[in-house]
């Protein structure tokens, strides 16, 4: 969903691991004289994740991979599955673009062998790689919020959609903070698509749209947009710009001292936007997440407990951590429950109910995508506080 | 009347900051005809900078010394260890400087990480007057940009220095005859041009995220006033941020961003056609 201007560009050290891996793909595969069952009971399970390292968005990828890293460093502890076979991680980078991402997935799959590719970020990238998932008939795994409507027998998805949002988060804002609402976002599908549900919950709750306006890509200087948001006495601005340009925003927004006459809601706005900003200029906007380190729920205190175990107490934990280990877990138990890992058989056992880090989690059968618990949070102080606890929300099948 | 005074300002403020943006363009890229693509990285360079100075503490207007003189100083290297030896060969100027800026990003992502830097804003409280209330940070910048391109106009038109600079630009070789120093001239031009950038990078620190990729931003609009206004004159960075700055600034506030961003660059492509050389440009 993020968007991305960065030009792609080679990291030497992403290249290094990913030979690395695929030294030890050809170790293993190499391992011949064995009779087979032996071997396939030795033999790894293998992951691949396809996630951006570089090329502008491998803040997230770090993240995601950071969730993906400790349920197999877990599962592995706990003795592997199947029988005693470990898990293994085949990291790729695509860079960002859409072209490399079709690349990385056709070796982690051809080459590497791995039972299903977690990954990407970008909606662009997703779209890019889902008709090679399908031909090659290996689950893709992907745990980013994005505008819904895949329907693929071959993706999984661990994301909030519009509904999941939008259903929530209006209302509350406009009973809270009046009825004039300013639409605001990036120039592409998701910010589109999400004020198309924005627009149908506003009707619905008396709410009243002054604008809708979007902006080009890598847009700096927001002040026409401010001057029309002053302008037009708009209660509300609805902010669907992800990424820098979304940070650009907010320091513009409150450097224009609007923020007191018109509540800012940041649809995407997560933990990783906080050490961008200073206080003053995030105190006050309001976001929905489906995780947050801060909830006060057992699981969630847990989940950031062992996350700090093993990648420090600085670590960064935001939902793209907990997306990525939960759709990783959706996979784990797939295979237990099929007792094999055969790719046809992973994808039918997906469906189920987990709890990862904020309640239960339902991976649906019919459309697999999830029904996510989620809650509404402020910026205060440069950390992300609860305001109310939404609760489950089930958004409509996207095979529809 | 209030609304167009403030849809006015704005556009008079961002004039003004692609004209800062471009100031060290016009420098390198104008005048000495270098395409320099790592110049969205010098600029990321002193925004870097005001992060660096403000985690130990330092002020702003040390930021900006330090965000010009560290700019300046890895101009100077890029310039001695790479751009001084293909100065003749335009083309390849382009693909050394685009390493170059990979480099610099990438330097960026090891040493701070992918990740957007917080930096304090100088001035917050809003300022009032005539009934307007206006960023007064936007004032600030506004100021500082009338004063850097002022400066940069004396010091190239004024003073010897300027003389030998322009000199140095218009005909290498007699130059060089005369006994100018034109290696020397060289590297101080596009040293001064780089902490341009830097400073450009300082003052827009507080007003946009500081992240590896914050460089291109400015970068293209920045390209576009040079080319439009003339590459030749300095004084056609005005004219090009002008039209440039003015347009994105008022259809967008009258149309939508996006209109805009069609518009003005379709514009800016009749007026090069029309004016090869830009507006002002002088044939070359």
């Amino acid at each position: 969903m993020s968007n991305h201007n960065g030009k792609s560009v080679i990291s030497r050290r992403k290249f290094l691991q990913t030979g690395a891996a695929l030294g030890a793909g050809l170790a293993v595969s190499s391992s011949v004289g064995f009779p087979t069952i032996l071997k396939a009971a030795n033999e790894p399970i293998k992951l691949g994740i396809m996630l951006p390292f570089s090329g502008g968005m491998e803040l997230f990828g770090q993240q995601g991979l950071q969730g993906c890293q400790m349920l197999v460093e877990e599962v592995n502890a706990a003795g592997g599955i199947l029988g005693g076979r470990k898990l293994e991680l085949v990291i790729a980078d695509n860079k960002s673009d859409p072209k490399v991402a079709v690349e990385r997935t056709v070796q982690l799959i051809q080459r590497d062998k791995v039972s299903a590719v977690i990954g990407p970020i970008a909606s662009a990238l997703r779209d890019a790689v889902k008709p090679t998932v399908e031909r090659l008939k290996t689950p893709l795994l992907y745990a980013t919020d994005y505008e819904g409507g895949v329907c693929s027998p071959w993706v999984a998805c661990y994301s909030p959609l519009p509904e999941h949002y939008v259903q929530p988060l209006v209302p509350y804002m406009v009973e809270n903070f009046g009825k004039k609402i300013y639409l605001f976002g990036a120039d592409y599908s998701w910010p589109q698509k999400m004020n198309v549900a924005i627009k149908d919950t506003v009707a619905k709750h008396g709410g009243e749209i002054v604008a809708e306006e979007y902006t080009p890509f890598g847009a700096k200087d927001f002040s026409a947009v401010l001057t029309k948001i002053k302008d037009t006495g708009a209660d509300i601005t609805l902010l669907t710009l992800p990424g820098a340009d979304g940070v650009t925003f907010i320091k513009q927004y409150s450097a224009a001292g609007l923020k007191e006459s018109c509540k800012l809601g940041f649809f995407g706005f997560n933990d990783n936007y906080l050490p961008g900003l200073t206080s003053e200029e995030s105190n006050g906007v309001m976001a929905i997440v489906h995780f947050s380190r801060v909830l006060d729920r057992p699981e969630t205190k847990d989940f950031v407990a062992r996350q700090q175990k093993m990648f420090g107490d600085n670590a960064t934990i935001s939902y793209y951590a907990e997306s990525h280990y939960g759709i990783t877990k959706f996979f784990v138990e797939a295979i237990k429950k099929a007792g094999s890992d055969d790719k046809t058989q992973i994808m039918a056992n997906l469906p189920g109910t987990e709890v990862i880090g904020n309640g239960d989690v339902h991976l649906r059968a019919d459309d697999r995508h999830v029904d996510l618990n989620m809650l509404i949070v402020e910026a205060k102080d440069s950390q992300l506080t609860q305001i109310k606890y939404v609760g489950k929300i089930v958004a409509p099948s996207q095979c529809g | 009347m209030e609304i167009i005074l403030t849809i006015g300002l704005d556009a008079l403020c961002y004039i003004l900051t692609l004209l800062l943006v471009s100031i060290g363009l016009v420098i390198i890229f104008g005048l000495m005809n270098v395409v320099n693509m790592a110049h969205g990285e010098f600029f990321l360079l002193g925004a870097y900078s005001v992060v660096l100075v403000q985690k130990f503490g330092g002020p702003f207007w040390l930021a900006m010394i330090v965000g010009f003189v560290a700019v300046a100083i890895v101009g100077l290297i890029v310039e001695v260890l790479v751009v001084s030896r293909i100065y003749h060969r335009a083309l390849d100027t382009i693909l050394a400087t685009w390493g170059v800026s990979l480099v610099i990003k990438q330097a960026i992502i090891i040493f701070f990480g992918p990740a957007s830097q917080q930096v304090v804003t100088p001035f917050q409280a809003p300022a009032h007057f005539f009934g307007l209330v206006y960023p007064s940070y936007r004032l600030f910048i506004m100021l500082i940009s009338v004063m850097i391109s002022l400066c940069t106009f004396i010091i190239l038109y004024r003073t010897n220095l300027g003389l030998m600079v322009r000199g140095v630009i218009a005909n290498r070789h007699m130059s060089g005859c005369l006994g100018l120093n034109t290696q020397r001239i060289d590297r101080l031009t596009f040293a001064l041009g780089s902490g341009l950038a830097g400073l450009a990078g300082v003052i827009m620190a507080p007003l946009m995220s500081v992240d590896p990729q914050m460089g291109l931003g400015f970068f293209l609009p920045g390209f576009l006033s040079v080319l439009v206004g003339g590459a030749g004159s300095p004084l056609g960075a005005l004219w090009g941020a002008g039209l440039v700055g003015g347009g994105t600034s008022i259809i967008a506030a009258i149309k939508t961003p996006v209109v805009s961003q069609i518009i003005v660059f379709s514009m800016a492509m009749v007026v090069i056609r029309i004016f090869p050389n830009g507006i002002l440009g002088r044939n070359r």
